[in-house]
């Protein structure tokens, strides 16, 4: 039987039409990424700015103050959603981001502004306060078994609770005039449109945790925990410190959106990022994440942020008033998850 | 082929509360060959085999690796010594590449300082890898395909190259071919020579009886949870396997047959046992 090892592989038949290739070129394959049909929509929406409001989509003054302001907004999307990615890939989600956006930036206005504390070991406090948010939201939801539904809709009620009884005059304020709150809060030119530094925050963040995603051990164990969490247990991956982890992550960066929205602004309410849980999912969401975990990309959230972030725009330039903002918003991320379903039903 | 007992039982048993569901069983698989361990549903069979592959605990006999008596604390002591399982389920992560599943929770990790300070995979070497294991078990697949995109066959197969990694000695596999197509079953029968041309031991649980005297070499047969022999493949026939399936009690349930497989020697559509 020494001869056997020569004829493994060699036989034709084998598996008669068993290989799996798509058969499709590079083109088709762009064509067929979720990614693309975000972008298209984005475009979408953008261009409905200009069908409906040419006089400001072709004064370039108001269009790039107009461009400037989604950026902004979007990067914070972006910030927030880039854990929120990680957490959903991974089957789990968090309700109280916007909450830990709020505590973030008025804990970093009180240790400036009160304790006349360093920028950076601020943001460190800042930071810290974070990752023990995300431990604890992790810690009850794979130790105790508690649904992250159920935990982070608690911690959402709970840093309310403390980003009020941290502003018992409604808000908190940072010194701008700081040069190190101004590598937060700061903005430069960029072929004459104001980009805020918040945005190169968030975009290096995107890349740097999209390489973590895509390329290392880690993110490959953040798609199997989600995909098939006994799966990813019998093959010897500590799934509970996977979620836990992207607990942290998620609370971290929420934690550094709000330093950074403080650091711009100058003040930050007690109400700060109130509905943000439900943006970020949405952007997530129609960014090809699946709701349900094991598929996702954090080139889609970009994207899916991009559409969160132009619909208000949109909306705004047109006249439409707030209350059909909220009530379009919610529509687009049900609609969102349904088309979502559909699709991958489809197959 | 070897006829020296590569992992073996003696006396081995189990029991859940008041239940027995394994009772003094003795076998003795040798090194090289394809062992089939057939019974009926509740006869004892996945209980043995978790025992074999340390998942669960005997109550009382023992388990001979090469002829000494060894106890698996768990799951992965039984993997080191060599022994892997392929389970019924598969436990594949499906929106996964197969590549990432062959690989799944030992990556190969890149030689360089993103490697070694990030973890960044090696993915160029682990497409590579997953691409000569399931050369190994002669089904092309694309290592970059998603898994659920598979046939049950193929997934399978995929299941087994990641088996494979570790380079066992022992491959038991769990109903391999239950819940397959035709086409499926013939793939993984055939996969099932290809490794025993290898060297590698397999330790086969089905129901499926014709399937097993095609594929075994040797068939031990369980009946509520005790061992009722060891046969030949090639000096047994079905008639005397599905006596011995009976068992101690007679029983009417219904055996498992060949889905539709027609080989034109025998009816095989609704075959009952009575």
């Amino acid at each position: 039987m020494s001869d056997s090892q020569e004829t493994v592989g060699s036989t034709p038949e084998a598996g008669a039409g068993a290989t799996i290739r798509s058969g499709s070129g590079f083109v088709e394959r762009v064509l067929a990424r979720r990614e693309l049909g975000v972008l298209l929509g984005f475009l979408v929406l953008f261009g409905l700015i200009a069908v409906t409001r040419p006089d400001i989509f072709f004064n370039w003054d108001s269009i790039s103050g107009i461009f400037s302001r989604l950026l902004r907004q979007v990067s914070t999307y972006i910030l927030i959603g880039v854990g929120m990615t990680y957490l959903i890939i991974g089957g789990e989600f968090d309700l109280s981001v916007g909450s830990m956006f709020a505590v973030g930036g008025i804990v970093f206005g009180i240790l400036l502004t009160e304790q006349g504390m360093a920028v950076p070991l601020a943001l460190l406090v800042v930071l810290l306060a974070g990752v023990f948010v995300g431990l604890t939201n992790g810690a009850i939801v794979t130790k105790a078994g508690v649904p992250s539904l159920i935990t982070t809709i608690g911690m959402l009620s709970i840093l309310r609770g403390v980003a009020f009884f941290l502003t018992p005059g409604g808000s908190r304020s940072v010194d701008q005039d700081l040069p190190l709150v101004q590598v937060f809060g700061g903005s430069r030119d960029v072929i004459g449109v104001e980009v805020t530094n918040q945005v190169f925050w968030a975009l290096g963040i995107l890349i740097v945790f999209g390489l973590l995603l895509q390329k290392t051990r880690f993110g490959y164990h953040v798609y199997a925990v989600g995909d098939d969490v006994e799966a990813a247990s019998n093959s010897g991956i500590n799934t509970d410190r996977v979620k836990i982890i992207n607990f942290v992550i998620t609370a971290t960066l929420a934690a550094l959106a709000g330093a950074i929205s403080i650091s711009y602004f100058g003040t930050m309410f007690g109400t700060a990022g109130s509905g943000f849980e439900l943006l970020v999912i949405a952007a997530v969401v129609i960014g090809g994440t699946n709701l349900f975990g094991g598929e996702g990309t954090l080139l889609g959230t970009f994207l899916g942020a991009l559409v969160i972030g132009v619909i208000p725009v949109l909306l705004v330039l047109n006249g439409f008033a707030v209350e059909i903002q909220e009530f379009l918003t919610g529509v687009v991320i049900i609609a969102a998850v349904l088309v979502d379903i559909f699709i991958r039903r489809r197959g | 082929m070897s006829s020296e007992s590569i992992i073996g039982t003696r006396n081995l048993s189990k029991s859940f509360g008041s239940v027995q569901a394994v009772q003094d069983v003795t076998l003795d698989v040798a090194e090289g060959e394809v062992h089939a361990l057939v019974g009926d549903n509740g006869a004892g069979k996945s209980t043995v085999i978790k025992m074999l592959c340390g998942v669960l605990e005997p109550s009382s006999g023992e388990i001979l690796l090469r002829g000494e008596q060894t106890t698996f604390g768990n799951y992965n002591e039984a993997r080191q010594a060599g022994i892997e399982t392929v389970y019924q389920d598969l436990a594949l992560a499906k929106a996964q590449t197969v590549a990432a599943n062959v690989f799944l929770g030992h990556e190969a990790v890149r030689d360089d300082i993103l490697g070694r300070l990030f973890g960044f995979v090696d993915e160029d070497y682990m497409i590579e890898e997953a691409s000569k294991a399931l050369d190994r078990v002669n089904i092309p697949i694309d290592p970059e395909a998603k898994v659920r995109n598979l046939s049950g066959g193929q997934q399978q197969a995929v299941a087994i190259a990641r088996a494979l990694q570790s380079d066992p000695d022992i491959l038991i596999m769990d109903e391999p071919t239950s819940a397959l197509s035709i086409e499926g079953v013939r793939n993984v029968l055939r996969v099932v020579n290809n490794l025993r041309e290898q060297g590698i031991t397999i330790v086969l649980i089905s129901h499926n009886i014709r399937q097993v005297i095609a594929t075994a070499d040797r068939i031990s047969v369980l009946a509520q949870g005790r061992l009722m022999g060891t046969r030949d493949a090639g000096e047994t026939d079905r008639e005397e396997i599905v006596s011995m399936m009976m068992g101690v009690e007679d029983t009417e349930e219904e055996l498992e047959f060949v889905p539709g497989e027609s080989t034109g020697d025998e009816a095989t559509a609704g075959e009952e046992v009575a």
